[in-house]
């Protein structure tokens, strides 16, 4: 993998422009070469790569070598029907304007990947938000401390189990005034 | 809340004080003046900030009531809560409130700081500030119109002139209590270096 990499088959192309590498040409190739990953175009200028999350630091750094060099956000799925986290790294190209999305998938009971901000610096302040809020752990991360939620005891707040009705008035003494009638709650949320 | 048993008035060595001086003249003209120049700290947490460009600038013009804006808490005379706190938001708020000095007063500001507003059931905001910081007074809305501000500052000075705006006092009163309510919530680290507030 390492001698026939993305760069060079992409040199090869008489359009090749460094660091304009178009999503539909990772994706062209991701397919080609890589068939165990799963790819996905969601629009002209936006495609989805499904990795295991071993190897999502080596898709990352191939993508930061064609342009996709702009961490744009980490965000964090609880499939809890699934029993599954689900981690999305968005990176952005200037070049070619394209956002892909790598997402990769880790059990729900203890999580842990490795940290990527040795690729992208700023991953460091996105794992250490989705270490607090979903209680994902990421090795090699330097600042892994508490960040937005100070003094927490509590789980994982943004996890699917965690009742923050129940955490509300158990901690702030809440009075609780429910309407007569609760309204019908939306089923599922944040699936994708 | 109020039928629970609170701490009793406490002097500098921790014991339980009976008299309270009595409200002389040069205490009801202290709180007229004081009532008459308040100097106001913002703490400008949530979407409430918002309505104080107005209040402070000419279309509304807060100073024709003596008011004025203040830094620091430590020359404020009233901490104005404009929306929701958040446990990390508490804290600063607290020690900011016990850095300012006697009498001093706080403006609960918005339906957040009465139970949470549209954070009722949220992990991270504090539903009633009285329990941690004793208010004042409390101003309804999401948010308030500029003209309630007014009308509670109005309100507040009254309350100041009349000697019911004692927030000041119960809260060393009655310091157990908030202590309690906010150790539930947050810890005081080695740094926070004021002592306990007990009634002089």
């Amino acid at each position: 993998m390492k001698e026939d990499t993305l760069s060079d088959v992409d040199k090869k192309s008489e359009n090749y422009v460094p660091g304009q590498t178009t999503v539909q040409e990772v994706l062209g190739y991701v397919s080609a070469h890589l068939p165990d990953l799963e790819v996905k175009l969601l629009s002209s200028r936006r495609g989805e790569i499904l990795v295991d999350h071993s190897i999502k630091g080596e898709v990352l750094t191939r993508l930061k070598e064609e342009g996709f060099d702009h961490f744009a956000a980490l965000s964090c799925i609880d499939l809890i029907d699934d029993d599954r986290i689900q981690l999305v790294y968005h990176v952005w190209s200037y070049g070619s304007k394209g956002h892909i999305l790598v997402k990769t998938e880790l059990p729900r009971k203890d999580p842990s990947t490795d940290t990527v901000y040795r690729i992208y610096r700023p991953a460091i302040t996105y794992e250490r938000e989705i270490k607090e809020m979903f209680g994902v752990d990421f090795p090699g991360n330097p600042r892994l401390t508490q960040f937005i939620l100070e003094d927490w005891e509590g789980p994982p707040p943004m996890l699917k189990d965690f009742d923050t009705e129940a955490y509300a008035v158990d901690h702030f003494n809440m009075v609780r005034r429910d309407p007569p009638s609760k309204p019908p709650q939306p089923k599922k949320g944040g699936e994708s | 809340m109020d039928d629970e048993p609170r701490g009793g008035l406490l002097d500098q060595s921790g014991m339980e004080i009976t008299n309270l001086p009595e409200r002389g003249f040069l205490r009801k003209l202290a709180d007229w003046a004081s009532a008459k120049s308040m100097w106001i700290l913002y703490y400008c947490t949530g979407c409430g900030a918002v309505e104080l460009p107005p209040v402070m600038t000419s279309r509304y013009d807060m100073e024709r009531y003596g008011m004025g804006p203040m830094a620091t808490p430590r020359q404020a005379d009233l901490l104005l809560i404009t929306g929701y706190l958040s446990v990390k938001t508490l804290k600063r708020v607290v020690r900011s409130y016990e850095q300012m000095q006697d009498p001093k007063y706080v403006l609960g500001h918005g339906s957040c700081t009465i139970d949470g507003g549209m954070y009722w059931d949220s992990y991270a905001t504090v539903k009633d500030v009285g329990l941690y910081v004793p208010v004042d007074l409390y101003l309804a809305g999401c948010m308030p119109r500029p003209e309630a501000i007014l009308q509670a500052v109005e309100r507040l000075q009254g309350m100041i002139m009349d000697g019911t705006a004692d927030g000041w006092m119960r809260y060393k009163r009655d310091y157990k209590f908030y202590r309690e309510n906010q150790d539930k919530v947050f810890k005081r680290g080695p740094d926070w270096a004021l002592e306990e507030p007990v009634l002089k």
